[in-house]
């Protein structure tokens, strides 16, 4: 028994000494991703695009995912950070999450960048901002997109709508303002609104759209911040059980399974969704910062374009070239020359100009299988 | 002789559980387990459960579960919050300890006076948690001045966990309180029978149990430097399968050892590290998790009272 407890203790104090291997065992970058996972369809676009691309340009990518609180996200950078990541892309799980894990980059002196989300509180952001390691963030044109989704509407003749409001503490809460400016701007008027349910709750989708339609019967559109966790199933079937076809049409964020024959029956106006892209272009503006070719002395902010589907066809195309985690939107040589190593010349222009063309049509005719 | 063969490897195989993890995750990460750096991760993010599940083992010797820790801790973060406005942290701590007891007895009178299962019991605590932090954050803004980010460090915590063990683990292993824990916890009938106030000391265990989560919490959002909707999440799975890896016997009793909230702590957040640094996919490390914590389960369980009709 002592010999083993001698031999256990010996081993334990050479163990340290194996450290030292750690330095020049690799030589591919590496770079950590925090996502909240890659169960649906948006984690699973993610997932393959970032795997994709990680391999074309030659860098390796480590993944935690499933973390859905600011202490498990913090938990986990810090691990990767010991795992070996010299650059950190993550989606803030919430406000508090950008601040403590940039912190936990800024003092190991590792790259960091933000995909998905715009930070909401002024000091945090701030904070972020001024640190030397950010290098940028993506988010969704979701004001933009909200007010081409009342654009539908109107186009359709419909100017009296109900709102199915974010909470307005959250991030995506810019949604009800694109709704409300592009009625405004429309000519239209949102005369009742209800707040999305934190936990989910159909009924309150239920019981929302239900006073929507008994209230306001000149109501002739409904505006939808979010239609992922059943709130589209809840509020679609609730207006096909008390309502005609076409007198009061749905205009959304996301798609949901179906949508293509609610489409086709002419349930549905507008939806938005195709935003998978945005963690892609994050991605490798840090590949060109852990590589020493920044795309800019100061960090970046980049936006990225919603698609609008307005048909079945078009619903088609949508899971076919977009929502496909089996198909690369961009070729291999678009995400080569978006990276320093392979084209000197990248600058942050060329992001911008492949964002802001990106659309169904465009994805369709560059198709790169 | 087959009794004490089973009860020699329920105490050694937590020790050896660790002992094995560190080994074999020294050896096949190229060194980067061992690094400085990264042993003072694990001991950080380690620290919050342990001290959490140091309170809760009083509650598991009498056969109990704690259920409330995660919305409790988003609970008490919240209120000591809203109570201080975070201007004096150490007054904070102090409405914390304060709120945590609050919790605390709050799920034993329901127990207790209620006779209703004290998981269910902590459930609701959880619930309310959850709700009031949710709510709360989603009008105000709960971000604790820059200048505690300064203590946001592995030394303040160790401060907090020498604390926190150095008061239980004497009240646990050398008092009335404790004894009447596991004695509760091996059989409650006797246990009345004897005079034993089973009521009064299971309320003073969920007591106990809150002031540790009142100092967890605390810790929490120091780390965190805020109150966020999500504060807390999952404490109460973690601070279970720690006690567990740490070899605390479900059924409470004469075998709960306060050690396994610090054996425990330090096995799951190794395990966790261990898994990344190997470069696992996400959902392999939760099945590596699960396996290793129904293995535990196995090795440690005591069957020898259980009944099971199969």
């Amino acid at each position: 028994m002592k010999r083993l407890c001698a031999w256990m203790l010996a081993l334990l104090m050479v163990l340290p000494m194996t450290a030292y291997a750690a330095e020049d065992a690799d030589t591919a970058h590496k770079i950590g991703v925090i996502f909240y996972g890659k169960d649906d369809a948006l984690g699973q676009c993610v997932y393959e695009e970032v795997n994709h691309a990680a391999e074309v340009v030659g860098i390796e990518v480590e993944w935690a995912l499933g973390d859905y609180d600011t202490e498990s996200q913090l938990t986990s950078v810090e691990n990767l950070i010991s795992a070996g990541c010299e650059g950190i892309m993550f989606m803030p799980i919430e406000d508090a999450s950008a601040q403590k894990v940039g912190q936990a980059c800024e003092e190991s002196g590792i790259y960091f960048a933000i995909c998905f989300r715009d930070i909401l509180d002024s000091g945090i952001k701030s904070y972020v901002e001024s640190c030397e390691y950010y290098v940028g963030s993506c988010w969704e044109d979701d004001k933009g997109a909200a007010g081409d989704l009342v654009s539908v509407l109107a186009e359709d003749g419909r100017s009296v709508f109900g709102l199915e409001k974010m909470n307005p503490s959250i991030a995506l809460a810019v949604r009800n303002d694109g709704f409300a400016e592009g009625a405004e701007a429309a000519g239209a008027e949102i005369v009742a609104e209800y707040e999305v349910p934190n936990d989910g709750n159909s009924q309150t989708h239920i019981n929302g759209v239900t006073n929507f339609l008994n209230l306001y019967p000149d109501m002739d559109g409904i505006l939808m911040t979010t239609s992922s966790q059943g709130a589209a199933e809840a509020i679609v079937n609730t207006v096909k059980q008390n309502s005609e076809v076409g007198k009061v049409k749905l205009a959304m964020f996301d798609l949901y399974e179906g949508i293509a024959d609610d489409f086709a029956a002419g349930w549905v106006a507008a939806a938005a969704a195709g935003n998978s892209p945005d963690a892609l272009f994050v991605f490798l503006a840090l590949v060109n910062a852990v590589d020493g070719t920044p795309l800019s002395d100061s960090f970046i902010n980049l936006s990225q374009k919603e698609v609008i589907v307005t048909s079945a066809e078009e619903c088609a195309d949508y899971e076919k070239y977009i929502d496909n985690p089996e198909y690369q939107i961009y070729s291999d040589e678009m995400i080569q020359n978006l990276v320093g190593r392979y084209n000197p010349d990248v600058t942050l222009e060329d992001y911008t100009e492949i964002m802001e063309a990106f659309s169904l049509d465009w994805v369709k005719e560059n198709s790169a299988q | 002789m087959e009794k004490t063969k089973y009860s020699f490897i329920k105490k050694v195989a937590p020790y050896a559980g660790l002992i094995a993890l560190v080994i074999i995750f020294s050896l096949t990460t190229d060194g980067r387990f061992v690094a400085a750096r990264n042993l003072t991760n694990i001991i950080g993010q380690s620290m919050v459960t342990m001290i959490a599940a140091c309170g809760c083992v009083f509650v598991m010797a009498h056969n109990n579960l704690d259920f409330s820790l995660g919305g409790g801790c988003a609970l008490i973060a919240a209120l000591s919050f809203r109570a201080t406005k975070a201007a004096n942290l150490p007054l904070m701590l102090v409405v914390c300890i304060l709120f945590g007891i609050g919790c605390g007895l709050i799920t034993a009178l329901i127990h207790v006076k209620g006779r209703i299962p004290a998981f269910m019991a902590g459930m609701c605590i959880m619930f309310v948690g959850r709700g009031v932090v949710e709510g709360m954050a989603t009008n105000m803004v709960m971000n604790l001045p820059a200048d505690s980010s300064r203590y946001a460090n592995n030394l303040f915590y160790l401060i907090f966990l020498i604390v926190v063990f150095a008061i239980c683990v004497p009240l646990f292993n050398y008092t009335k309180v404790g004894k009447m824990q596991k004695l509760i916890g091996s059989n409650p009938r006797a246990a009345q029978l004897s005079g034993v106030a089973v009521g009064k000391y299971k309320v003073i265990a969920f007591a106990i149990s809150g002031a540790t989560l009142g100092v967890a919490s605390f810790l929490t959002m120091i780390r965190i430097g805020s109150v966020t909707k999500t504060i807390g999440s999952g404490l109460e799975t973690d601070v279970l399968i720690a006690l567990t890896l740490g070899g605390i016997p479900l059924t409470g009793g004469t075998g709960t050892r306060i050690r396994a909230a610090f054996i425990g702590s330090v096995t799951y957040f190794v395990l966790g590290n261990g898994l990344t640094l190997w470069g696992l996919d996400a959902n392999l490390i939760y099945i590596v998790k699960g396996v290793v914590f129904l293995a535990t389960v196995f090795a440690t369980m005591d069957r020898t009272d259980q009944e099971y009709v199969l």
